[in-house]
């Protein structure tokens, strides 16, 4: 199922991508966050183009992304614009506020733009005679909103972390719930899915690997709205247009928030108790999806 | 006036034709019952899948007179697609396949047709854009017309078997592609009861005369021999 030509191009490119947009970044700027989310966008667009260029060629993959048919291949275009919050939260006095409003906003646009023409949200012009299971305006408003706050929510929860924390451990946190991630799709009825999953964790392990390397103290927080919109956008489109379980795609969020994002503080005891807790929450919360998809 | 008179005489043989036209147009709604969508495909190079559809929808204008003036209609709903496998058919509505929730429909709509005398009976070409996972291409259909007649219930049926194949990545279906294979095998075989002639905009108007239930017998003037 899994060809040596998709570890290539979905797991060995992203991540080489990744290990030298931080490098080069983080030498040009010494601006860690901005070496961070350069990194991850790199290594997933490009990866994500390579992955669909094997099929379309690579004109039509990157193409693809602007003319979008199926809801995945909005993705990179996603992802990138992902970016933009956090750089205009560091302009002027008003750019937190901006930034804020901007996450919001690509909060509630990303599932919208994801379901849009599709069976849930069809374009009016589609009449097939058939019940598609079309949402009526309450329905949609429903799902669009917990699906909005199923983004906004991990992307709070994950800025809220103490940068200086403990980044290697989640860095290889992150990696990991996005690998067990990608084998819980991939045993949700889709492949693809499950894919791109991989290409997530293959971006992330480029961007721990070179983030150890260069002895940064920022850790995937650093990228935060990307990671959210990127891991969060496949879930939402396995739940969609898959076979993902609703409580499989939470605890999969949830597992992320916890591997990347705030911890609790265990009053004066050792830091290691943080990160043992954080390992250990982790892992229960990745066991459940896992063992139910299996 | 010699003027007026050309333009009336000629508007008149124009409704006429247009009329006798009209009248051999015969209304047909598919008859789910008695149709069949199926498809094959090569798994591993070692045997073939078959599948099928279980929702669709369709209709017809046959027009014996002049086939150009006939036109075919088909939907068919993804999720009804059945394998035999329900783990499977899960699989073939996902992203990585038909994408069902994404693209709910397949459809044909007919956009030109001809017809010819075989050897074998009459074969319809049936042009038409046929879009299948939001792809939307040109295809040409043969239709065998199988026989047609009477029904059990007093209805008057036509019947047609169409046997083609497409290569699903002409689609954006790529997945799977070689392990699955890239040529999809169609067996379509259905079966419409006339609703009665139409008249120029499709409506339906009064049953038309019971035919033979031979296809000999009726009128082909507009059929290639």
């Amino acid at each position: 199922m899994l060809g040596l030509a998709d570890l290539l191009w979905g797991g060995l490119l992203p991540a080489f991508c990744a290990v030298v947009a931080l490098w080069v970044v983080c030498r040009m700027t010494g601006n860690t966050a901005s070496a961070w989310r350069t990194a991850f966008v790199l290594g997933y667009v490009v990866g994500h183009w390579a992955l669909d260029a094997r099929k379309v060629g690579m004109e039509e993959a990157i193409l693809k992304s602007f003319r979008a048919t199926e809801a995945h291949d909005w993705m990179p275009l996603a992802v990138l614009i992902a970016i933009v919050p956090d750089a205009v939260a560091c302009v002027g006095k008003l750019g937190p506020t901006a930034g804020w409003v901007l996450r919001f906003l690509i909060c509630v646009a990303t599932p919208w733009r994801l379901l849009a023409g599709s069976s849930y949200l069809p374009a009016a012009t589609i009449d097939l005679g058939f019940d598609t299971g079309a949402w009526s305006t309450l329905e949609a408003t429903a799902w669009l909103s917990g699906s909005t706050l199923f983004l906004l929510a991990p992307w709070l929860w994950i800025r809220a972390v103490k940068t200086s924390e403990s980044p290697r451990t989640r860095a290889t946190l992150a990696v990991l719930v996005a690998l067990v991630t990608a084998g819980t799709l991939a045993m949700s009825g889709s492949l693809l899915m499950g894919q791109l999953m991989g290409m997530v964790a293959a971006t992330l392990a480029g961007c721990a690997i070179a983030s150890s390397w260069t002895r940064l103290q920022r850790g995937p927080e650093a990228a935060t709205g990307p990671l959210v919109i990127a891991f969060g956008g496949i879930l939402i489109t396995a739940f969609f247009f898959a076979a993902l379980k609703l409580p499989n795609a939470i605890l999969l969020m949830v597992a992320m928030a916890v591997a990347v994002g705030w911890m609790p503080r265990f009053g004066a005891l050792s830091p290691w108790i943080t990160i043992v807790a954080r390992v250990a929450v982790c892992l229960v919360l990745l066991a459940i999806p896992i063992t139910l998809a299996s | 006036m010699k003027v007026l008179v050309k333009s009336v005489i000629s508007l008149a043989v124009f409704l006429a034709g247009f009329q006798s036209n009209a009248l051999c147009a015969e209304h047909y709604v598919i008859d789910a019952s008695h149709t069949s969508i199926i498809f094959g495909i090569s798994h591993l190079g070692y045997s073939y899948t078959y599948g099928r559809f279980n929702n669709f929808k369709g209709n017809y204008v046959l027009n014996r007179a002049n086939p150009a003036g006939s036109q075919f209609q088909l939907s068919i709903s993804a999720a009804s697609i059945d394998t035999n496998d329900k783990q499977r058919d899960e699989h073939l509505k996902s992203p990585d396949f038909f994408n069902a929730k994404q693209f709910p429909g397949i459809s044909f709509q007919s956009t030109g047709v001809s017809a010819q005398q075989t050897t074998n009976g009459i074969v319809y070409q049936v042009n038409g854009k046929f879009t299948m996972h939001g792809v939307s291409r040109g295809i040409t259909l043969p239709l065998k017309k199988l026989g047609e007649g009477k029904g059990p219930a007093g209805d008057y049926r036509t019947g047609f078997l169409c046997q083609t194949s497409l290569k699903r990545s002409d689609f954006g279906m790529n997945g799977m592609i070689p392990m699955i294979g890239n040529d999809v095998a169609i067996t379509i075989s259905f079966e419409g009861i006339r609703q009665g002639p139409t008249d120029a905009s499709g409506a339906v108007g009064q049953p038309a005369g019971e035919g033979s239930g031979s296809a000999d017998k009726q009128g082909r003037s507009g059929v290639k021999q």
